[in-house]
């Protein structure tokens, strides 16, 4: 069989002398297996499987075809009374299935062909630090737990206000044919460039100029990300003093943890995040007693104001005092934390199996008057899911952290892929914890305080005469009994939706563990998880933004390189939190309700970022000579940079006050000038001037985002059509270095690769489990 | 050489299937949470090195582990 004609098989690197090819052919399971050697007397370093199709394997994979295909029937064209939740799961995990198998797998055969005798960059510049040869579940572990936050969690249930059907559509379609795709070959291509990141390979492949502009984007990106995540986490806590009181708690927990790692017990992770789960659900508990304690819960009653100076004041505290006393300890909660968290969820929803209760559609799908965000579906709910279908974010964690840990370019379809459909299924299970709430609850929780007038007769008023939804009714009663429930003084617009998501699980986990007793134990549990997933991004991303931004000044002042300078550490860390703070401030004492004006520029700044990462891969793939195949990326790319446009563009030049930025800056600049004192829902001439600030703020930003975006594709198409032009040029993969390490590709072990796994064993005399 | 399918392994001795996955979870969950980073550290260095000769002891790895994540700081996402 001549190889070079095999589309199978794998790239070989040009001028490298040694290696060999072994095909063998397994009659029993009609697989032709071919070992891959680099260096004689040692085991194989590669096992390349080309699959036939078994009967057994046909049966199984028309299986998940049916299983995927009745989900979907279910919820797109049946839509029954009582639908039931776990025809989404089915339909979701079918579709991740066979995207994981057949799409993925196509993007490995034509693009990125991982080669079984190359070296990855964990095993040529192996430091056991940040390059590590890392077992292939761990690393789907830690990437995972890396890539996800509250922004899966809180985009699908601001979604659901437009019913359940578009955001399931688009969480779906879009990772597999859009987050999937980004995060797989940006993580596959910083792999091939000793796991640089994307802000490197921005420069590197687009020059200079193209670099600088994509890292100031980055920054900027980083600040208002931030400052949504913060606005969304004060919402939760304003006047909640069970809240506040345990969300404080994990600052001491957390000091506490992380003496005792420091000078007590070394190492001791699992034990010690153990001690401080315990104490953290001691902290929810206490919460309890200090709500209903006048004296207490009037010391942790914060405003959202104060709240918003106690997050900077921490987040500036965490970003400069040294790791071991609250971040790593953080860190090690937080992972905890998340793991735990989803598991219960994914179980909660299996065992209890709710029925939806939104509609496949409601009236906002149609027009742009939803109180939960702004904006017609075409392009806000794309902009409103954001991180559940597609995030630019995870490009900077696909690239620069995890390709340094990989141990085979093979299992990079696994991590990168694999990763983005786990974060999906997240998404999905917030989404399916928020169409099976009550839907008068729903939006009673969801719609601005200047809807609903922040009590629960207004907001009753306001769903049954004037939400412009049919088939919505409540009580103030029935909104009265559901804050008691949770132990909350009101949930009336508690918007931003992490208390709809608290209050969807609470209501699921509560009929699996402990009954109702135990409705607000698992609301301030939710409420708590989310938290701690906000802070620790919030820390960690002041932190990450700060060594950016000593960096950029490094160009101006040398000493701002040095990352122990301590003055200089202390100033860059005040600027970064004095540029999210600000935002934050603005979002929480917004008169027009602060989420819904900020969660879309959040939205925006993401699937922007996602669009520079996007027009990166699609330079390079023009630059490989693969240009056939550039619609790979090409077409989230197309799509993504529609979306956003067209929403930036709304949000530039909407003469609609309710979703222009300008629009609104003039009206009420106008109403000012003409001496008015209220507009709409705002009263007063302060009010009014924060709205006129608010709007300015918002809509430069706009601007400036929409701009460095823009400039950054044109420079991607520019050298892509360069590359068409002369077949391909040259990109800057680093040269081919021989493997002498062998793991298997994917989650689980092939035989063959089980039986190459135990001669490397033998030879090493160690076994991996 | 064959191998005896999974089923057949725990329909034969549930109870040592049962330990063994046991054993599992509980290496997946120290990896996870990074328990085992010294471990993997002194593994790295004995490649890199061909001996455990002068690696870091476990308390001073430990110390050196956290405060690199002062020096090179990670982003979460959102």
């Amino acid at each position: 069989m001549p190889h070079d004609k095999d589309p199978d098989r794998p790239a070989l690197s040009q001028g490298v002398p040694g290696g060999s090819w072994t095909t063998q052919l397994n009659e029993e399971d009609r697989v032709s297996v071919e070992y891959v050697k680099t260096e004689e007397g040692l085991p194989p370093v590669g096992v390349v499987e080309k699959p036939r199709w078994t009967p057994g394997k046909i049966v199984l994979w028309v299986a998940i075809a049916l299983i995927a295909g009745a989900g979907w029937t279910m919820v797109a064209f049946v839509r029954g009374e009582n639908l039931s939740a776990s025809w989404f799961v089915a339909a979701a995990v079918g579709s991740y299935l066979i995207g994981f198998r057949f799409y993925a797998k196509f993007i490995e055969w034509k693009i990125c062909r991982p080669d079984p005798r190359r070296a990855t960059p964990a095993e040529i510049n192996d430091n056991g630090r940040d390059f590590a040869p890392t077992d292939r579940r761990v690393l789907f572990g830690h990437h995972f737990a890396a890539i996800s936050g509250a922004g899966p969690l809180v985009g699908p249930i601001l979604a659901a206000q437009m019913g359940y059907l578009p955001g399931t559509l688009w969480i779906i379609v879009g990772v597999i044919l859009a987050g999937g795709v980004q995060d797989y070959m940006v993580l596959y291509f910083s792999v091939r460039r000793n796991g640089r990141s994307l802000g490197q390979m921005t420069r590197d492949e687009l020059g200079r100029t193209g670099g600088v502009i994509a890292s100031i984007g980055i920054i900027l990106i980083m600040v208002i990300l931030i400052a949504v995540l913060g606005v969304v986490i004060i919402n939760a806590l304003a006047e909640s003093p069970w809240g506040v009181f345990s969300i404080a708690m994990t600052i001491p927990i957390a000091v506490f943890m992380g003496v005792y790692m420091r000078y007590l017990r070394p190492g001791k992770v699992i034990e010690t995040s153990v001690i401080g789960v315990v104490l953290l659900l001691a902290a929810i508990i206490a919460g309890g007693w200090v709500n209903s304690s006048p004296v207490w819960s009037e010391v942790f009653t914060l405003d959202k104001v104060t709240l918003a100076w106690c997050l900077m004041i921490y987040g500036f505290l965490a970003a400069v005092l040294p790791v071991w006393v609250l971040l790593a300890p953080r860190d090690y909660l937080s992972t905890f934390m998340k793991i735990g968290t989803i598991v219960l969820l994914a179980v909660g929803i299996l065992i209890v199996n709710p029925t939806v209760q939104m509609p496949a559609f409601t009236e906002f799908a149609f027009n742009s008057a939803g109180p939960a965000f702004a904006g017609a579906l075409f392009p806000f709910l794309f902009i409103t899911i954001a991180c559940g279908a597609l995030s630019g974010f995870h490009a900077l964690i696909a690239s620069g952290t995890t390709p340094k840990l990989i141990e085979k370019e093979s299992q990079a379809r696994l991590i990168g892929y694999g990763g983005m459909l786990m974060e999906s299924f997240v998404a999905i299970m917030a989404l399916v914890a928020a169409i099976c709430l009550d839907k008068g609850l729903y939006f009673a929780m969801n719609a601005a305080e200047p809807l609903t007038g922040g009590t629960a007769q207004g907001a009753a008023d306001f769903i049954n005469n004037s939400l412009g939804m049919s088939g919505v009714e409540t009580t103030p009663q029935f909104l009265e009994q559901a804050a008691r429930d949770v132990g909350e003084e009101s949930i009336v617009s508690r918007t931003g939706g992490a208390p709809t998501l608290a209050m969807g699980m609470a209501q699921i986990l509560h009929s699996v563990f402990g009954g109702p007793a135990w409705m607000s134990f698992w609301y301030h549990f939710a409420v708590m998880f989310e938290a701690l997933f906000i802070l620790t991004t919030i820390d960690a991303g002041t932190r990450v933004a700060r060594f950016m931004l000593s960096d950029a000044l490094g160009n101006f002042s040398k000493r701002f390189r040095d990352p122990s300078w301590t003055p200089g550490a202390w100033l860059t860390t005040a600027i970064m939190v004095g540029a999210w703070g600000s935002i934050l401030l603005m979002g929480v004492t917004d008169p027009l309700g602060g989420i819904n004006t900020l969660f879309p520029l959040f939205g925006i700044s993401n699937q922007l970022l996602a669009a520079i990462a996007l027009a990166v891969i699609f330079a390079i793939v023009c630059k490989m000579g693969l240009a056939r195949y550039a619609w790979i990326p090409g077409i989230p790319l197309a799509w993504d940079l529609i979306v956003t446009m067209t929403a930036s563009w709304q949000k530039i030049f909407s003469a609609d006050p309710k979703l222009g930025y300008w629009a609104q800056h003039f009206a009420y600049r106008d109403a000012l000038a003409a001496g008015e004192t209220s507009l709409g829902a705002t009263q007063g001439v302060e009010a009014m001037s924060a709205v006129v600030r608010n709007t300015f703020v918002q809509g430069t930003l706009s601007i400036i985002f929409a701009l460095l975006v823009a400039m950054v594709v044109v420079m991607a198409l520019w050298k892509s059509i360069e590359a068409i032009r002369k077949g391909s040029l040259p990109t800057t993969e680093e040269p081919f270095t021989e493997t002498k390490l062998f793991a298997p590709a994917g989650l689980i072990a092939r035989r063959s690769e089980r039986e190459v796994q135990a001669q490397w064993d033998e030879r090493s005399g160690r076994s991996r489990p | 050489m064959t191998e005896t399918p999974l089923l057949t392994r725990v329909a034969r001795n549930p109870w040592g299937s049962l330990r063994r996955g046991g054993a599992w979870l509980l290496w997946y969950l120290k990896e996870i949470m990074g328990e085992n980073a010294y471990l993997h550290y002194l593994e790295s260095y004995e490649r890199r090195h061909g001996t455990r000769e002068g690696a870091m002891g476990e308390r001073e790895f430990w110390r050196d582990h956290t405060d690199e994540q002062d020096r090179n700081p990670k982003a979460r996402c959102c």
